[in-house]
């Protein structure tokens, strides 16, 4: 199964350090491969390195590609994930 | 040896160095042998597994120390670490290339480094610098005997290339007396770190490394941004008193932060804070400043490739509006030109930048980039008690065609439904002496008058301020100057409005003491230099200083001038103890 769904960034600082920590935790617990893509650059969700590289800013509209059995909950935790920003602003 | 560098926090202490060299060592460049890579292979992984064992330890440390939050950034620390991707890419350059571990992780990084040019959010891009602390490690931890990057007892002065803020997270607080840094200026990481642990910190002393090594003697002198390296001893003698005075000055100065700016005779004087950057309004609210008179917008503008948009603008002016709220914030719009800037934004050379298209002159021709600013402002005063000032205007036009601007955004956001303040308060800076004849007629059309003695005496004294040659014609006592001042006063209390003065000159208590005489109504002064003046305020008579500033108008020497507010000074401060 192939699910993707494009996601505003609503949290101040973007993708940075902990944000991509929390991407990366959160894609970590789907079997689904995940990748992220952002400005034409597709980044492997499981890695921290590449997320972070995207350099997703603000407001930014990033697509999340689950490729798996568990491709469309992967989706749903990873765009809740965003939409709650991250977890690091109230 | 005495270095100069720059200020980043105040405060004398005299104690032993420890360097941070975490400089990367350079690749050597040496193939191994195909028989030794599974060798090698084994080498990174422990190297890898011990950076993670160190870093888990920092972790918890930080988190029986200083609680979750500071924390969090281990984590992403340790996800690098175990990030597949990175492991497996070092891995096939050491198979391939018959490289050695350290090789690998240079070329690695390289290609990080890379990948990180192309972002294009400044703030994202600088994320480089906490992976680059990170191969650091790894290769640190790749070499037979590591070297201890931070200390973990004792207490030093910790001098470094650069501090990030996973370094200073790192770095055990109770072992540091101090920090020395090569980079950044009084805006940098370490600067706030050192303020807010209110350690004196020196950064921007380029090539201090290679001048001192371990237990070096060192004093810090962070109000000047003077280093000494094992000084002299009748040097160090000196400065052990001067270390004395400090820590008396400063447990002088704590009392008075809860108080009001009050004259023993009960005239209340607003005393606001001068900031550049949102952190400062912290220091400004914690020594309890009435409000902010100046909030310098360039530094938003400057080190960056493009103009920033008004989403950006908005976030910072909010937040600070936000903080200080109810006591009012003054937002001065973009003041470029003259000595300051924009890599992005070029404007004509120009034979006397001083004289030529500087700051309300240069947002009036550049009508799109002013309006981006007044909407940004205008958007921030919902959020709290902002007000608007345009610096350096010279006639009357420019502030009503700077006004209608303010007038016309205004409209168009409440067309947009957007919510502002539409009481917002408009100044005018007084720094022109044109605009000093014209005072009467600007305080008839703007809410306050803000004097700007920086500028006003440069442009009044006909002086270049950075120039050594003529500096001792810049004189803030200088008649004309004083003169000006009061006709200013005068001009805007007649129409029923306040004056504020954020120039420099506000910060010296005895200026200040002379500005409150003239019968200005606020002054506005540095974050560090609110308790001083603080203090002077709370110790003198207004009766007398008004007094004083008639018998000084009536002056026509600057030396005379002199003569009598220092004669006061002495008095009061003989008063005083």
């Amino acid at each position: 199964m192939r699910y993707s769904k494009k996601v505003k960034l609503i949290n101040k600082l973007g993708i940075h350090l902990k944000a991509a920590a929390a991407f990366v935790m959160t894609a970590e617990k789907f079997k689904s491969e995940i990748k992220v893509k952002y400005n034409n650059i597709e980044a492997d969700g499981k890695s921290i390195m590449s997320v972070l590289g995207l350099g997703a800013p603000f407001k930014s509209e990033i697509e999340i590609i689950a490729n798996g059995a568990d491709a469309k909950e992967a989706i749903f935790g990873l765009e809740k994930l965003i939409k709650e920003k991250f977890g690091e602003e109230k | 040896m005495m270095y100069k560098g720059q200020p980043a926090s105040p405060g004398i202490i005299i104690g032993k160095a420890f360097v941070i060299s975490k400089a990367l060592k350079k690749p050597q460049r040496e193939k191994i042998k195909t028989a030794n890579i599974e060798k090698e292979i084994l080498r990174l992984k422990q190297a890898i597994e011990k950076t993670k064992q160190d870093i888990l330890h920092i972790k918890e440390r930080i988190i029986s120390n200083v609680g979750n939050k500071d924390a969090e950034i281990f984590n992403a620390y340790i996800l690098f670490l175990k990030d597949n991707s990175f492991v497996e890419k070092i891995i096939k350059i050491i198979r391939e290339e018959n490289a050695s571990s350290e090789d690998a992780l240079h070329k690695v990084l390289e290609e990080y480094i890379k990948l990180f040019d192309n972002i294009s959010d400044g703030y994202l891009k600088e994320k480089i610098i906490d992976i680059k602390g990170l191969f650091e490690k790894i290769i640190n931890n790749l070499s037979e005997k590591p070297v201890e990057f931070f200390p973990k007892k004792g207490k030093w002065i910790i001098i470094a290339h650069d501090l990030s803020p996973a370094d200073t997270a790192e770095l055990d607080k109770k072992n540091v007396l101090g920090f020395i840094t090569e980079t950044g200026g009084a805006t940098s990481h370490t600067a706030i770190v050192a303020r807010s642990l209110e350690i004196p910190a020196v950064v921007g002393l380029k090539n201090i490394m290679q001048q001192v090594k371990k237990g070096d003697l060192v004093i810090i002198d962070g109000e000047k941004g003077i280093v000494m390296v094992n000084p002299e001893p009748d040097v160090l003698e000196t400065y052990k008193k001067e270390r004395i005075k400090y820590l008396i000055k400063i447990k002088m100065l704590k009392k008075l932060k809860k108080l009001e700016a009050i004259t023993l005779d009960k005239h209340k004087v607003i005393l606001n804070s001068n900031i550049e950057f949102p952190e400062e309004a912290l220091v400004a609210k914690e020594n309890n400043a009435d409000g902010i008179g100046l909030v310098r917008t360039e530094y938003i503008y400057i080190n960056r490739t493009n103009l920033p948009t008004e989403e950006e603008q908005f976030d910072v002016y909010k937040k600070i509006a936000e903080e200080m709220s109810p006591k009012p914030v003054t937002i001065r719009t973009l003041d470029i030109g003259g000595d300051k800037f924009l890599p992005y934004f070029k404007i004509s050379p120009e034979q006397n930048p001083f004289l030529g298209l500087r700051a309300i002159r240069l947002s009036l021709s550049n009508i799109n980039i002013f309006r981006i600013q007044i909407r940004a402002i205008l958007r921030a005063s919902a959020f709290g008690n902002v007000k608007i000032m345009f610096p350096m205007i010279s006639t009357v036009e420019e502030f009503i065609e700077a006004r209608n601007i303010v007038n016309e955004e205004m409209e168009e956001l409440k067309k947009k439904k957007i919510n502002f303040d539409e009481k917002i308060k408009v100044g005018v800076m007084i720094e022109v002496p044109s605009a000093v004849i014209m005072s009467e007629e600007l305080a008839k059309r703007a809410d306050f008058l803000s004097i700007g003695t920086n500028d006003l005496i440069q442009y009044t004294l006909a002086v270049d301020r950075g120039n050594a040659a003529v500096l001792q014609y810049y004189n803030p006592l200088n008649p004309a100057v004083l003169r000006l001042i009061k006709k200013t006063v005068e001009s805007a209390h007649k129409n029923l409005k306040q004056v504020s003065v954020c120039g420099e000159m506000a910060g010296e208590p005895h200026l200040a003491f002379l500005l409150l005489g003239l019968g200005v109504d606020e002054l506005s002064v540095s974050p560090s230099s609110i308790l001083q003046v603080k203090r002077l305020i709370r110790n003198v008579y207004f009766k007398d200083a008004f007094e004083t500033a008639e018998t000084v108008l009536k002056m026509e020497k600057a030396d005379e001038i002199k003569e009598v507010i220092f004669s006061k000074m002495k008095k009061y401060l003989i008063n005083k103890q």
